[in-house]
């Protein structure tokens, strides 16, 4: 982005140029008139389009509407008169993008641009067809330029230097506007709006300032326009106006601050140039707009970027790493701290509960916290805890129960709302503005508690105190010295502690963490520790964390959730000691089933080979150089904590999350980075999390969709009847709808499905996951049986189920593998097991 | 039956009648959304085409015009998905707006290029002149067979989707494209033919109003509004739910003409912004994240 | 000559032509808002427009211009022309009318003239239906029309519409007489063969037996292989007409030329009878056609699908009388 006095004096050098440019090419000084209104419509527009990524196709209303408002006032009330007319358009275009755009802005995306269009459609019916008003089809003519204080505005060139200087003003006030705290909340909205909300802004408002200000310049715009060919017709009002003004933003480039001017000039240069020897100019128009989406979406500017790279010195942002000043004993800035003292009650939870359809994923949840503590929360997978974090911090209205913050019910409020009352999350998935710098996403954290949030005008980056307790921030948190990088460009580890950052950012009386260690190296996990340990001295914090020994270490209180329930609510010894807790964490060891001697099947040939695979789900990596063999007949149980990237190393195999680097062979065969397709159609059979069945369809649908296309002569054949040799409860059930089968039936239809076909790998994520235990004991048996005919690879967090099924394990932690053995051993030896597991 | 009322009922069932013309477009337009995720504005040039088609192939092979426009629609629309959709499917769909966009405006100037900005003539062929009356009841038995057609055509479509194979997994990809890929099904092709029948059956609905419409550049630009409205009224993706609001369209429309016809086309809209403030996935729509 | 997108992209033309070009006149345009347009920018710049494609009475009334000249014959002139021949069979007198009228201002025009005319010869506009502009199924429409039994209809439609309006209403077969005040040979060209039918104005059609209709249309159809419409009769009538102005005058200025045309002098417009240029409005006074369809064994080619009716008005008859009176439709030119 250009720095802003270089914009400005591009724009005033254009304005100037222009009219003797465009008589020099042989055009008139109309057609620079044409330019620089169009150029303003194109730059509002973008207001919408590329700072807020809303797509509107109907910013053509606001042109139209001006165009008809002031010729209809000069017309018929204010005679001969320019300003007054203008004025009053104005305030009718305000007016009604204010309520249109209250409507309209409560749908997002797709929806949003099919009502814009829908809207516009609707006007341009009722202009052309309204002839008393707006003399339809005719359009109004009459309209006379005035002379104000004696500057002649009747000559071309005149009314040029009168558009210009309104154009520039224009242009100044959008550079102001976009670049005030406004205008970096509308780039926030862009980048992450969930996030913009978390952090305290209202972002309906922000949409709505937004619209109206695109549509009010378009209208003035308009008003222009009017003037200019001293003539209204319903023609702006149409849909196709709309679409060339998102194509001279597209084709200028929407990133780019005058990018859509630049637009507007070639739109008008390319008509008037191409009209003049063919009249299917459009066509061509067409082409190039549809070429420049498939090629360059960054428009003209793109193309210049991409063109001069070579020429121009590069900026090298590897290096801001290198400046990172690690600054372990900084305290938590002042302005931070909560004023008061004591460890009084501030967050109170009851009986809160939350349904989705028919599942209940919190029950009966009832906790509280206190200020200054640390209060941990914890339990297995699926126990609830992000699902209550997302009711308590405003993500989802809970279905019963009170969320008290200071004594103030808080439940069912907007995000902003809860922020705004002193409540700040993080998130469990990294959840940042991505293309925006550190520095730039603590500044709108900061500045979302500053009473300069909604000015338009003022420099954000200029406002000191925010400039101050951003630096401060970042300070604290160790990321000095590379606020000018990328966020998305960050580590994972410089991530997690940036989207811990942004919750601080917003002066929290309570901050939540969802999984803030998740992924981080063993050092890292070490530091931020530490740092929430400080932050919990002064603002409470509300933890959801697996690595227990750090919970245990460093938390005041702790909460264990386990079925969507509260299980243990107590001290930190409480909780250690308690059976149950221990027993979801690493099993009883005493089970039924486990108690039996199962026979391995396992042959020395290699069937499946990983090696020094990693894998990434955008920038942040998930398996670090991991390597494990299956052998034929061999179940191996790959085990980790919840994030450990169990799921995406299955994925990986079969090829949904393809690897970044390394290999995977497939008896012999090299399958990384194929499709999924073709990997399956090798003979590896996937049941993903959650089963994955196809919903409307009978489980013999579900089944065929299974063996369609994978008779390849892989692996064992696998026929129906042989695997409801298997399964022979889904025999009777084979034309009943998947959907409606009990879940331990839909279980083995996924498993069923996986197989059917030629199967010789066998991939089970969760298996188990809430199944009854007669299932899970019909389940283990199946699994036990196929040993002889498939190698299995099961992910599991019932580790006495699946330490006794199988041969061997493979432990991951943070992406990597930390252990491989039999799995035998661990079975039987519960110290051994904690060692191993209990990280 | 009180006259009036007659011919109320009238202007209902001939509604139900007009709301099938807007079937086959919206349904095609409601499949490719659904597993292509591609808003494809530039769906109503396909319409255009076919009306084109049958038009030029008349003259040269008579009745199995009426059969051959459709399928070469088609076979352009495999062309269009390889060259220009493909890349947009995991794209964010409002550039796929952007460019199915100008792909409506490339579509309309070239018909306007080759063939002129006049209306083509055109006429219903002679064994589907006349009409069918019963008792008060008139209907064009041009329209009937419209009407058959078009029902086939979407019996069939609901067929195809339903009870084969094929449709199976189409709707699988619908649900969940990755389980699709892991059970050895790579969707590309499916994703083609469902490009080809949806732009087929815009092609189709061309075909069958070339002769009781006008045939003209901008006749895929009249047409595709509407088509939208009914599929947002239905809700993006669902089947039923663009099938009733075809004809819920159909009917509103023809009872504004009897009542108030200057209101007739403006009904829908109203109809579309009042379904979109109050339920804003379309009656049937279920919601879709990458959408909003 | 030219025909633009939109009024704002004629103006801009239009300046364009006048500043850079230097041309004496602009001819052409067939949107009433382009053409406006247009006469704003002329009048301003004192050159001359000649409209040969738009029909509004506003333009040649409260809108018209000392610079602007009418080749297109006004909407009272298309009236009146094919209003005489329903007069003539008793279609209007006595008689219940049904008016299809395209709901913006060019129908509304032809409505508010047509109404006068047919209350003036003793008929009734019963039931008048104002259609959007966005409306191509008229199924509905002809149903009511069906309910309604009248004993005419007209069609005030305009461009697609008509062959919209007319390929449905010879599907449904109903028999009631019909016809419209407002036409375009495209039009019908692009309803076809067997489709159709009722009475309908013309200003000029390729089959005149004019000795210079004949010159132009084997021109015309040697160079882009089909018959001329009206609207390239209005395009080429006005270059003519400039260009014997300008021969006879010799003078580009636009004072010399409006001083020429408004001595009203006879001019060949390559129909039957002389037309000229009416000094109070400049519209141009000229015979009207009606057609009807011809039938199908008689047809030639495509393009042959109408049947010329006689001059309007009649041998002998004033060619004034079809043109909007002074009452009717006042024009007064700003000083110049």
């Amino acid at each position: 982005m250009l720095s802003r006095h270089l914009n400005i004096a591009i724009a005033a050098v254009a304005l100037s140029v222009l009219p003797f440019f465009m008589t020099a090419i042989g055009l008139t000084i109309d057609s620079a008139i044409d330019v620089i209104v169009l150029a303003t419509a194109a730059l509002a527009l973008n207001l919408l389009f590329g700072y807020t990524g809303l797509i509107s196709f109907g910013n053509g209303l606001w042109f139209g509407l001006g165009i008809y408002v002031a010729a209809l006032a000069h017309l018929n009330w204010f005679p001969g008169q320019m300003l007054l007319p203008v004025l009053l358009a104005i305030l009718a275009v305000a007016a009604l993008s204010m309520v249109l755009g209250f409507l309209i802005l409560r749908r997002t995306g797709v929806y949003f641009s099919l009502l814009t269009l829908a809207l516009t459609a609707l006007f341009y019916a009722i202009a052309f067809r309204w002839t008393e008003v707006t003399g339809g089809e005719n359009g109004l003519g009459g309209i006379v330029r005035p002379s104000p204080f004696g500057f002649d505005t009747t000559t071309s060139g005149s009314y040029y230097v009168l558009a210009a200087i309104v154009v520039f003003v224009l242009v100044f006030a959008i550079q102001r506007f976009v670049r005030s705290p406004i205008g970096t909340v509308l780039v926030a909205i862009r980048e992450n709006e969930e996030r913009a909300r978390f952090l305290g802004y209202a972002t309906p408002t922000y949409k709505l300032i937004c619209f109206v200000v695109s549509a009010t310049v378009t209208g003035l715009a308009g008003t222009l326009f009017v003037f200019h060919h001293r003539f209204a017709s319903a023609d702006p009002l149409s849909p196709a106006f709309s679409g060339e003004l998102l194509a001279m933003v597209l084709i200028g480039g929407s990133r780019s601050f005058l990018g859509p001017a630049l637009g507007a000039l070639f739109y008008v240069l390319f008509r008037e140039f191409l009209s003049q020897w063919t009249g299917d100019w459009l066509f061509y128009f067409g082409l190039l707009f549809v070429g420049f989406i498939m090629f360059s979406p960054t428009g003209l500017v793109g193309v210049a970027g991409r063109v001069l790279a070579p020429f121009l010195p590069r900026r090298t942002t590897t290096g801001a790493m290198a400046n990172r000043t690690i600054a372990e004993a900084e305290p938590l800035p002042d302005f931070l701290r909560p004023a008061g003292e004591g460890r009084d009650m501030l967050l109170e939870v009851r009986s809160l509960a939350k349904n989705y359809g028919p599942v209940q994923a919190v029950k009966d949840a009832s906790f509280s916290v206190r200020k200054r503590t640390l209060h941990a929360l914890i339990g297995p997978n699926g126990a609830g805890k992000t699902s209550a974090f997302n009711l308590i911090s405003g993500m989802a209205a809970p279905t019963r129960g009170t969320v008290k913050l200071g004594g103030k019910d808080i439940a069912g409020l907007p995000p902003e709302a809860v922020c705004r009352r002193g409540l700040a999350r993080s998130f469990q998935i990294t959840n940042l503005f991505p293309a925006l710098s550190v520095g730039e996403n603590l500044r709108l954290g900061v500045q979302a508690t500053h009473k300069s949030r909604f000015n338009p005008w003022i420099e954000a980056g200029s406002i000191a105190s925010i400039n101050g307790e951003t630096a401060e921030i970042a300070r604290f948190l160790g990321v000095s010295g590379m606020e000018e990088a990328e966020a998305g460009a960050l580590s994972y580890g410089g991530q997690r502690v940036l989207d811990m950052g942004l919750a601080i950012s917003s002066k929290p009386q309570i901050l939540l963490l969802d999984e803030p260690l998740a992924g981080l190296a063993a050092a890292e996990r070490e530091r931020i520790g530490r740092l929430i340990r400080k932050i919990a001295d002064d603002i409470p914090v509300l933890l959801v964390e697996h690595d227990i020994d750090r919970v245990f270490d460093l938390a005041d209180a702790v909460t264990v959730m386990n079925g969507g329930e509260v299980l243990v609510d107590g001290t930190v010894e409480e909780t250690r000691s308690d059976k149950r807790v221990q027993e979801i964490y690493i099993g009883s060891g005493v089970a039924a089933l486990a108690a039996r001697d199962l026979v391995s099947a396992a042959k020395p040939e290699v069937l499946l080979a990983m090696k020094n695979v990693d894998t990434f789900y955008g920038k942040s990596q998930i398996l670090s150089d991991v390597s494990l063999e299956v052998h034929q007949g061999e179940i191996v149980a790959l085990l980790g904590r919840n994030g450990a990237g169990k799921t995406t190393l299955l994925k990986t195999l079969i090829g949904i999350a393809p690897p970044s680097s390394g290999t995977a062979t497939l008896a012999g065969e090299a399958i990384a980075g194929l499709p999924s397709a073709e990997i399956a159609r090798r003979g590896v059979g996937y049941v993903p999390q959650g089963r994955g069945l196809f919903s409307g369809m009978t489980v013999r649908q579900n089944l065929e969709l299974g063996r369609l296309k994978r008779l390849t002569g892989a692996g064992q054949h696998w026929s129906e009847e042989r695997v409801l040799e298997f399964f022979p409860r889904l025999a009777e059930r084979l034309d009943i709808d998947a959907d409606r089968l009990s879940g331990g039936e839909q279980q083995m239809v996924a498993v069923a499905r996986a197989l059917v076909g030629d199967t010789r790998l066998l991939l089970l994520d969760e298996p188990f996951e809430g199944l009854s235990p007669a299932i899970t004991e019909e389940l283990f048996n199946a699994f036990d049986r196929l040993r002889t005919e498939v190698s299995i690879l099961i992910v599991d967090h019932h580790l006495d189920l699946v330490l006794n099924l199988a041969d061997r394990v493979t432990v991951l932690e943070r992406g990597s593998v930390v252990h491989e053995g039999a799995a035998r051993p661990l079975a039987r030896d519960l110290d051994l097991r904690r060692e191993v597991l209990w990280l | 039956m009180p006259l009036e009322l007659v011919f109320i009922t009238e202007q209902v069932v001939n509604g139900l009648f007009v709301g099938v013309n807007y079937l086959l477009i919206a349904l095609g337009l409601s499949l490719i959304f659904s597993l292509g995720g591609i808003v494809n504005l530039a769906h109503g040039g396909f319409y255009a085409i076919g009306a084109y088609l049958v038009v030029l192939l008349f003259d040269w092979v008579g009745y199995p015009a009426f059969a051959a426009a459709p399928l070469l629609v088609a076979v352009i629309g495999v062309v269009v998905e390889r060259l220009f959709l493909r890349p947009f499917y995991k794209a964010d769909p409002a550039l796929s707006l952007l460019l199915t966009f100008g792909l409506a405006m490339v579509i309309e100037q070239a018909l306007r290029m080759i063939f002129g900005a006049t209306p083509r003539p055109f006429s219903i062929p002679e064994a589907l002149r006349g009409q069918i009356l019963i008792g008060d009841f008139i209907y064009s038995r041009y329209r009937f067979a419209i009407l058959v057609v078009a029902t086939l055509a979407v019996a069939g479509l609901w067929l195809l989707l339903q009870r084969t194979p094929f449709g199976r997994i189409v709707r699988a990809g619908i649900q969940a494209p990755d389980m699709v890929g892991a059970l050895g099904i790579s969707l590309k092709p499916y994703l083609t033919m469902v490009a080809a029948i949806g732009l087929g059956l815009a092609g189709l609905a061309g075909t069958m109003m070339a002769p009781i419409t006008g045939v003209h550049p901008a006749m895929g630009a009249e047409i595709l509004i509407p088509a939208f409205v009914v599929v947002v009224i239905g809700g993006l993706g669902s089947f039923w739910g663009v099938i009733f609001a075809a004809l819920l369209v159909g009917v509103v429309r023809g009872l504004t003409v009897y009542f108030y016809p200057p209101a007739a086309e403006a009904s829908m809209y109203l109809l579309m912004l009042l379904v979109l403030i109050f339920r804003p996935r379309g009656l049937f729509g279920e919601r879709i994240a990458r959408f909003e | 000559m030219e025909d633009s997108v939109n009024p704002a992209t004629a103006s801009t033309k239009a300046e364009r032509y006048i500043k850079r070009d230097n041309v004496a006149c602009i001819i052409g345009e067939i949107s009433s808002a382009s053409g406006l347009a247009i006469a704003q920018v002329v009048e301003r710049n004192n050159k001359l427009f000649f409209n040969t494609g738009c029909n509004s009475d506003a333009l040649r009334g409260s809108d018209c211009s000392r610079f602007m000249y009418h080749v297109e014959a006004s909407n009272s002139q298309y009236v009146k022309g094919v209003g005489s021949a329903f007069l003539r069979d008793g279609l209007i007198d006595g008689k219940k009318i049904y008016f299809l009228t395209a709901d913006y201002a060019y129908g509304q025009d032809l409505s508010r003239v047509g109404k006068k005319y047919v209350e003036a010869h003793g008929g009734e506009v019963a039931w008048e239906d104002l259609v959007p502009t966005d409306s191509t199924d008229f199924s509905a429409y002809i149903l009511k029309i069906r309910q309604a039994r009248p004993d005419l209809i007209i069609s005030n439609l305009a461009g697609n519409q008509i062959t919209n309006f007319v390929k449905q209403y010879t599907e449904y077969g109903l028999d009631f007489p019909y016809g419209g005040f407002g036409f375009d040979t495209a039009v019908a060209w692009g309803a076809g063969k067997g489709n159709f039918g009722g009475e309908w104005p013309v200003a000029w059609h390729h089959n005149l037996p004019a000795e210079g209709a004949k010159a132009f249309v084997a021109a015309f159809t040697k160079k882009y292989g089909k018959p001329p419409e009206n609207q390239a009769w209005g395009d080429y009538t006005a270059t003519k007409l400039v260009a014997e102005a300008m021969t006879a005058t010799n003078s580009t200025d636009s004072e010399a030329l409006i001083g020429y045309f408004d001595d009203e002098p006879k001019l060949d417009i390559l129909k039957g009878r002389q037309g000229y240029f009416r000094k109070r409005d400049h519209q141009l006074i000229q015979e009207m056609y009606t057609m009807t369809a011809k039938p199908l064994d008689q047809l030639e080619d495509e393009w042959d699908l109408m049947l010329l009716g006689d001059a309007v008005p009649g041998e002998g008859e004033d060619l004034e009388s079809i043109a909007p009176t002074e009452e009717e439709n006042a024009c007064t030119f700003s000083a110049a």
